[in-house]
Formats: C-alpha cells, sequence, structure tokens
C-alpha cells in the first residue's frame, strides 16, 4: 500500500502552536467592529405561558437596538416556556450593560402552569404534561424484532417494527435458563454536558453574506439547517469555527429544532439580518448550565444464564429523561450495552424496551457516549451482581460472553441497517491487559474478606460504542491539493474539538503522498472553502471522514503520477512520490520534481495545484465482506475498564481512585492522541464521585447548581487514568485498519466505579452520584433522610 | 458610559506600557482581552472556578476573571501572548506540543502561565506539587496526565537553561 511514517506516530498537534501562544481564535476571540452585544431574558418559571410582553421602555434605553420576543421573531421566540432558563427576549445593544438594563425594563406577565421536576413522577400518567396534549412517556419510535436469522451467516434478514428491540423468545430463554439475575431501578442521575468554552457566536450580515463565527461539530450540516431556520438561501451564509473550545457532543448545534440549546445561532443570526452589524451572543457560565443535559436513566435488566455462566437471555428496560425536549435519540444506544452488541457472542433471546421522557428540566443534547453509559451502567452493573451471585470471576463472566469480532450486531441503528458483522473487537484482550495492569488475579478479594476501616476496592466494566455506522446519510468529502513546490494541502471541514482530527487526518494525507508531515497545511476553517464534512460524533471521525481523506489524497498523488508518466515516458503503476518529486519505483535516478512535472505555468494559466476529490458514502471498499452487498462490516470503539479505589468507611468518602482504561483501536494513527482521549474516563469519575446531578428547587424549578463551584468537574486532583493503548491489527472496515477512540472512554466507568464500590463496601448501591451519604446510609450508619414520597 | 466617566489605569502588559480607559466593574480579563486585544486570556467561568484567564500579576498566578481592572494601576502584567520571543516558543509552550498538552486548547494558556508561575517558586516540583499547583485549572478535556507530562518536561528544559547560562 505505502509506507507509514507520520501514522503511528505521536506527530506535534496540527494548529498546536496558535492554542499555545494564545494566537488560536476561538469565536469569542473575534472581535469585530462596532459589534453589537446580546443579553437574554430568560423563563423564571418552569412551565408558563407569557400572557402580555411589553418593551417600550426597553426598545426606548439610548443604546438598544433591538428587542426580540415571540411577537416580532417568533422563528426564535415562543409564547410558551418549558424550562427555568427557557428564552423569554432578547435585548441587543450597543454596550452589554444597556442591554442588561433593558433586560429589567421588560414587563412581562406570566401565567403559570404545573410542571414536574423528575423522571419517576414524569413517568406516571396522571403527571403535569409537559408539552400540552401529549404524554411526557414515548416509546422509542424505532423498535425494531429482528428475525429470519440466517443459519450460515448469522445475519438477521427480517426486520420487523414492534414494541421493543430484540429477537428470540424472551419467556422461552428465562423458562430454559438455570440461573435468573434481575436488578431494577439502576438509575444515573440527570448530567450536565460538559465543555470549556461556553456556547455562543458572532454573526455578521454584510449586505452580501451572513458571516458566522461560532464552535462546531460539523460546520455544513449547521449552516444548511441554520440558513433554512433562517429563511435565506445557503449560498448566502459562511459558517466559521477554526477552533471549538471542546463540545463531546453536548455544543452540537441544530437551529430547526428549538428544543436543542442552539438559540444563540437564530437569535444573532436574525439580529444581524435585520441590524446589518455584526452581533455577539455569547452564554455566560450560569446560562451554559441551564443547557445540553443528559444521562437521567433508570434501568432495569434481567438476564439468564446456562449453569456455566453462558449469557443466554438478556431483557433490558430503559427510561430516559429528555428534560423539556431536545434530543430523544440518545436512549437508543443504551442497547448497545445490551445482546444486540455488546453480549452479542452467545445471546440467543435480546428485549430492549426503550422510553425517553419529558420533564420540565433543561433540554437534553447527546453527549460523550451518547445513551451507551447509561445503557452499561445498568448492564454491567447487573453483570457483575451476577457473577458474585455464581461465583464466577466478574472478569471471566465477561470475557466467556463479550462480542468477538464477526459477531452479530443486530441492528442498535435499524434505521440504516437489520444486522451487520462486527468488524473488530479485541476486548477479551483488553480485559488481560487490565487484569494484568493491577494484578486483578492476586489482589482481587471478595467484599466478604475485607476488614478494617479502609476498606478497597476492584471493579471492572466492558462496553462497545458506535464508532460510525455504514448506510445511507453516513458520508463524508475531502479535497487534497498537491503544489508545484512539493507541499500539499488538505481541504476538509472535519471539525478538530480536541480530540485531534487535524492531526490525524493530515497524517493520513502526509503518508499516502510520502510526504513529511509539516510539509501538509489544512483548509478547515469555514464552509466556503471547503467541501462536506461528516459531524464529529460517535467517535466516528477518523473511520468516515478517515475513507475521504484517505481517497482524495490517493485521487491527487494518481494525477500527479500521470502527469510524470507523460514526461519521464514511463507507466504511471511504476512511479512513487516523495518529499524529492516523483521517481521510477527502484530507480531514484530517474526522476523529475514535481514544478517540472506539473509544466509551464505564468500568471494567464498552467497547473498550479492538482486537486483530487473524494467522497466516501459509507461502507465503501472493505466495508463489505467477501465483497458482498448484504454483508456488512460495522466498526466499534470497545474496551475495559478497570477502578480501584478506597473507602473511609467512617465518612463514606472515595479517596484514591484510579482508572487503567484499555481499549482496542485497531491501528493507533496517533498514540498520543488516542491515549488523550482515554483520559476522558474521568467526565464518567465525575458523575460518579463529584456529586454530579440535576439539583433543582421542587418549589420553582431553579437550577440549585448553576456554575462550577456547586457543580463540580475533575480536577488534576480527583482520580488518575492509565490509558492501555491496545493494537490488534486487521479491522476490515477502515483503509488503515483504525476504528475509533473518542466517546467510549465515559462509557463503562460509572459500572466500574458501581462495582468497585460494591468490591470494597458489599453493598450495592443502585442510584448515581455516589455519595458520602448514600454510602453510609447503605452501610447502615447513618439514616435515610430522604423524605419518601 | 462615555470616556469620560471611564478611569484611565496603567498597565505594564507584556512589557509594553499602555494607558486604558476602563469602568470601574470591568475586571482584569475583560480588559485583556477587549482593550488590549489580548484574547489568549479565556474567559470560561467568570468567578474564578476554573483558571482559563490566569495571568501573571507582578510574577503571581491570578484568574484575571478575578480581580477588577481598576485595581490593577501601576502593576505588571504577564499573559500568554508575551510567552514567546522573536517568533521562539517559551519552553513551557514547547513541553506543551511535545507532550500534546493541548487537546481542545480552551485551558492551555491559563495552564501555561500557572505552570510558569509554579516553576519560578519551584523549579523542579513532585509529582504531587504539580497536581496541586494545577488544582485550581480546569481542563474539561481531561487531559490532565499529559498536561502533567508537559510541566516536567517544561522543568527538565528550563533547568538545563538555567545550567547553561
Amino acid at each position: 500500500m505505502f509506507k507509514t511514517k507520520s501514522l503511528g506516530q505521536s506527530v506535534r498537534q496540527k494548529g498546536g502552536a496558535p492554542r499555545v501562544t494564545g494566537e488560536a481564535k476561538y469565536y469569542a476571540d473575534v472581535l469585530l467592529p462596532d459589534m453589537l452585544q446580546t443579553r437574554i431574558l430568560r423563563s423564571p418559571y418552569p412551565a408558563a405561558d407569557i400572557v402580555n410582553i411589553d418593551t417600550t421602555e426597553a426598545a426606548a434605553l439610548p443604546g438598544v437596538k433591538l428587542v426580540m420576543t415571540y411577537e416580532n421573531f417568533p422563528k426564535a421566540f415562543r409564547s410558551t416556556l418549558y424550562y427555568v432558563g427557557d428564552l423569554v427576549a432578547a435585548v441587543i445593544a450597543t454596550e452589554a450593560t444597556i442591554a442588561e438594563e433593558a433586560l429589567a425594563l421588560i414587563k412581562v406577565e406570566y401565567e403559570k402552569k404545573k410542571f414536574v421536576l423528575n423522571l419517576e413522577d414524569a413517568i406516571e400518567p396522571e403527571s403535569p404534561q409537559v408539552f400540552d396534549g401529549v404524554d411526557n412517556c414515548h416509546d422509542w419510535e424505532f423498535h425494531y424484532y429482528m428475525s429470519d436469522r440466517d443459519p450460515e451467516t448469522r445475519l438477521f434478514k427480517t426486520k420487523t417494527q414492534g414494541e421493543y428491540n430484540g429477537f428470540g423468545d424472551i419467556d422461552k430463554g428465562f423458562a430454559e435458563a438455570d440461573v435468573v439475575v434481575e436488578q431494577k431501578g439502576l438509575k444515573y442521575a440527570y448530567c450536565k454536558s460538559p465543555a470549556m468554552e461556553p456556547r455562543g457566536c458572532s454573526a455578521h450580515y454584510d449586505g452580501n453574506k451572513l458571516n458566522m463565527y461560532t464552535h462546531s461539530q460539523g460546520l455544513h450540516d449547521e449552516k444548511l439547517c441554520l440558513a433554512q431556520a433562517l429563511g435565506i438561501n445557503a449560498s448566502m451564509v459562511n459558517y466559521i469555527s477554526p477552533y471549538t473550545g471542546s463540545s463531546f457532543g453536548g455544543k452540537n448545534a441544530f437551529p430547526l429544532d428549538r428544543n436543542i440549546a442552539s438559540h444563540y445561532l437564530m437569535i444573532a443570526g436574525l439580529a444581524t439580518l435585520d441590524l446589518h452589524k455584526p452581533v455577539h451572543c455569547s452564554y455566560s457560565r450560569e446560562e451554559e448550565m441551564l443547557c445540553g443535559w443528559s444521562r437521567g436513566s433508570i434501568g432495569d435488566v434481567k438476564v439468564g444464564f446456562k449453569k456455566d455462566g453462558t449469557l443466554t437471555t438478556m431483557d433490558f428496560f430503559h427510561w430516559q429523561e429528555c428534560g423539556a425536549g431536545g434530543d430523544k435519540y440518545p436512549p437508543k444506544n443504551a442497547v448497545l450495552a445490551t445482546g444486540a452488541v455488546l453480549y452479542s457472542r452467545n445471546v440467543e433471546h435480546q428485549r430492549s424496551r426503550i422510553r425517553y421522557v419529558h420533564t420540565n428540566r433543561f433540554c437534553c443534547n447527546g453527549w460523550q457516549g451518547y445513551g451507551v453509559p447509561e445503557g452499561t451502567y445498568a448492564v454491567e452493573t447487573t453483570m457483575d451482581i451476577a457473577a458474585y451471585q455464581m461465583g464466577i470471576d466478574p472478569v471471566e463472566i465477561r470475557k466467556k460472553n463479550c462480542m468477538r469480532a464477526g459477531d452479530i450486531d443486530s441492528g442498535w441503528d435499524p434505521l440504516t441497517y437489520k444486522s451487520a458483522y462486527i468488524s473488530s473487537s479485541g476486548i477479551r484482550d483488553c480485559l488481560d491487559a487490565g487484569a494484568e495492569h493491577i494484578d486483578w488475579k492476586n489482589k482481587w478479594q471478595h467484599p466478604d474478606e475485607k476488614t478494617g476501616r479502609i476498606r478497597s476496592g476492584m471493579g471492572v466494566a466492558i462496553f462497545a460504542m458506535a464508532a460510525g455506522r455504514p448506510g445511507p446519510g453516513n458520508s463524508s468529502e475531502a479535497m487534497v491539493k498537491i503544489f508545484p513546490d512539493g507541499t500539499a494541502a488538505l481541504v476538509s471541514a472535519i471539525a478538530d474539538i480536541g480530540q485531534g482530527q487535524h492531526t490525524v487526518q493530515t497524517q493520513i494525507v502526509a503518508d499516502v503522498l510520502g510526504l513529511p508531515y509539516d510539509k501538509i497545511g489544512l483548509v478547515c476553517h469555514d464552509t466556503d472553502s471547503t467541501p462536506f464534512a461528516t459531524l464529529v460524533a460517535g467517535s466516528c471521525g477518523t473511520w468516515i471522514q478517515g475513507w475521504a481523506t484517505y481517497g482524495a489524497a490517493m485521487d491527487a498523488k494518481n494525477q500527479v503520477l500521470a502527469l510524470a508518466a507523460e514526461k519521464l515516458e514511463v507507466p504511471a503503476e511504476k512511479l512513487t512520490l516523495d518529499e524529492n518529486g516523483i521517481h521510477v519505483v527502484g530507480d531514484k535516478d530517474k526522476n523529475i520534481s514535481f514544478s517540472d512535472a506539473f509544466g509551464t505555468r505564468g500568471h494567464y494559466g498552467g497547473i498550479h495545484e492538482v486537486v483530487g476529490y473524494y467522497v466516501h458514502n459509507s461502507p465503501d471498499g472493505t466495508g463489505h465482506k467477501d465483497g458482498k452487498k448484504d454483508e456488512i462490516y460495522i466498526p466499534k470503539e470497545k474496551g475495559a475498564q478497570f477502578i480501584t479505589l478506597d473507602v473511609d468507611t467512617e465518612t463514606g468518602i472515595i479517596s484514591n481512585v484510579q482508572v487503567i482504561m484499555a481499549q482496542n483501536v485497531g491501528k493507533a494513527l496517533n498514540p498520543k492522541i488516542v491515549a488523550g482521549q482515554m483520559l476522558g474516563s474521568r467526565h464518567g469519575i465525575e458523575n460518579a464521585l463529584l456529586a454530579n446531578d440535576c439539583i433543582v428547587d421542587k418549589r420553582n424549578g431553579w437550577l440549585m447548581t448553576p456554575n462550577w463551584v456547586d457543580y463540580r468537574h475533575c480536577t488534576s486532583m480527583d482520580c488518575d487514568v492509565t490509558p492501555l493503548v491496545v493494537e490488534k491489527p486487521g479491522d476490515p472496515s477502515h483503509p488503515l485498519g483504525a476504528t475509533a477512540c473518542g466517546e467510549g472512554a465515559a462509557c463503562p466507568t460509572l459500572a466500574s466505579f458501581s462495582n468497585a464500590l460494591y468490591n470494597a463496601i458489599g453493598v450495592r448501591i443502585l442510584e448515581t452520584p455516589f455519595t458520602p451519604e448514600k454510602i453510609l446510609t447503605a452501610l447502615g450508619k447513618i439514616q435515610d433522610k430522604r423524605r419518601k414520597k | 458610559m462615555n470616556d469620560k466617566q471611564k478611569r484611565l489605569i496603567q498597565l505594564t502588559v507584556n512589557g509594553d506600557v499602555k494607558t486604558i480607559p476602563v469602568e470601574s466593574h470591568w475586571t482584569l480579563s475583560t480588559v485583556l482581552r477587549n482593550g488590549c486585544g489580548h484574547t489568549g486570556t479565556k474567559e470560561a467561568c467568570d468567578e474564578g472556578a476554573c483558571g482559563a484567564c490566569t495571568v501573571l500579576i507582578d510574577g503571581i498566578a491570578v484568574p484575571a476573571c478575578m480581580v477588577l481592572a481598576v485595581e490593577q494601576e501601576g502593576k505588571d502584567i504577564e499573559t500568554i501572548e508575551g510567552l514567546s520571543k522573536n517568533g521562539e516558543l517559551h519552553p513551557i509552550q514547547e513541553a506543551w506540543l511535545e507532550e500534546y498538552g493541548a487537546q481542545c486548547g480552551f485551558c492551555s494558556p491559563g495552564m501555561i502561565m500557572t505552570t510558569k508561575y509554579l516553576l519560578s517558586k519551584n523549579p523542579n516540583p513532585t509529582d504531587d506539587e504539580i497536581k496541586e499547583a494545577l488544582g485550581g485549572n480546569l481542563c474539561i478535556c481531561s487531559n490532565y496526565e499529559h498536561i502533567i507530562n508537559a510541566v516536567r518536561s517544561a522543568a527538565k528544559k528550563m533547568s538545563k537553561e538555567q545550567t547553561h547560562v
């Protein structure tokens, strides 16, 4: 194929130097002349109608340029409010202080309505309805039953819409099982999607074009949706996002859905179209805390086993909170933890019932793991309970039953395919690597054997996360330009939100072209200069965009070889590239420079750049098994996580938390980036350890933790993470044998933490976060003071 | 508020003496970003909880969102933009690139300024001392192991520089 020189190396981050010198311009760093400032009036009630709104005084305040409400801007504002912090009005003024002053002059008459603030209450049929006339609890619309399994390939040939996802006969499965283990009420608290940079934008309509400076995970799709939502031509919008201060999915914008927290785009976009002046609309940390929550699930799991620990049957019931609307899709990903994917090895009967539930809390966005951490928490905790109950080593029960390469993914995403081959696994290798690292074999003890005030615990959990999927709607594009001076540029809108895509994609170009990494430039910052690139979510950047980048680089290379072939009078197949130009394979003396191969050029013409282009429609290339159209490979992000910790049984305080994260990434294209992604395990640690929960005042729906003092994220002092990068080559679904590494790190953390905690104290705590109070209550040292319903 | 109602303050920012009109409620981070164009000083929480806006005031690391600009009259301020000289990166910045200290990069300026302060006081810190020194700087990418490696590496580079002088 080609020699890998930079791939597999931890080359320096593309765009790294501007990040460490302060030169990198994130959206809020673009200071446009005479830019107007925005302040937003937000709902003080969790459910209300606006009966009357009077903006006369606010609009008359000197410096105020525009007051926006549902009356003059119905595309951005509504008269019905669904949560505390929902949009009431916005003021655009010459200065932020003037805008703030004007907010106080807006007179609003509200009619308060009944509201519901937690998942358990919202599920009840008599609960106040978040959206009038609609029950809060919804069945997942795309439940499909898989049947007609091919005995040879094990693929399902038929899918039928039904009341649950799954296959086989659940009742028969449990009737025939030797051991049945059941755990109900595994609750993952509603948690905030974290991001360093609060969301926002600066918009400038210059009479010709609307330039939108913002953060982004997928520039082109956000641009099209924005143009549609604003009601203007897509050709009028340039979406600009050279840097994004982290996102983890939570900041993904979708202005067509009013319940997704990308309102800044509509407010600034509509205001600048109206005023023809630059408008800045950024959220304070407190406003950011009202946006993009997720997790918030309750899971019931029942598993049937043979005597030897072989898992044959799984029943999974999952309710997930979606706040007052937003992204309702994460709950479907919870089934990745079930026999549909993670435990597909031996399971014969599977049922997954998925519900998403609205409350009058803050709208949800999918983020890191996108539903998988919730499902994994429920399933992997139950698997641990089963291991203890059957007297099987928790590592061994997983090794026996976890998915392996070639097992069948039975449609966690039945919208795009029925069932498919899991392209690679390596989970058993990850279990071995982690177990060896902490000397599990010798150090693991049953909780009954532990004594003393400080109890140490060891826990394990495995996971499978999406890593891109084959099928319609999954594509990406790239251009690669080669210049006569022997440099090249990748032209791609693939977003780098910290996960390293700019670096990795540039490495791919370097190695395909045989050029040094530092000779490859990058054009990535806006939609006007780039072709479409896929949304970076579901850890699919390397997988989906990787093919496109590879294809574009190959196209550019072949064009240059064809030019050289003409000049050298040697067939193109016998030529190759390196930094000195083009030469005959095996005869470096027979060569030509890039400049000479391109030929004469000047002001009026000639070849100034050779442009390669590729559209990757997934599945591509080797994505079909043996080239068969109806047999596809689907990649997964996957691995195993171990946690060790100490519990003080007198105070309930957990300390010395060590996380060992092992993932099989196929080929690590940049080992340091891969390791860096695994450090994201900490997001689960803060959900488990640092009391992360959506605590609202029951009387009025106000968020009690709207800042980073009360809602804590991990610092350098809360735990240590050891990444173990496992490389098992041979994944057929990617041209370079890579799969994915990104969101996965947070998927198993709650489960492995719960399992370590049980291993330390011998009591299972079913609800996160694992606070000292809950631990002491579980140990019987204090009374449960929470009010019973 | 017009310029007459603002107060003129004099700051030395990265060695340049600047006279800047400020309103009394403006924080130092606001003035550095909007008044001096030093947008490398990031604002993420506005309450001293994340350290993204850390700068050195008379050599001491301070979150710039927590101090008022009017109170900094005559002070010597160093921001991330002051670290590299004549196009050459500071050893801490070099270490950050080598060790992949930045993922999204939003916390990097603040982390690097905190590191500069740490190494000025303690040129050879232990791992626990590094963790404690960085304890006020959040990295939501959770890149702490790489960041700690970068601080270790920076300490080595700077002690070598010292030896050579």
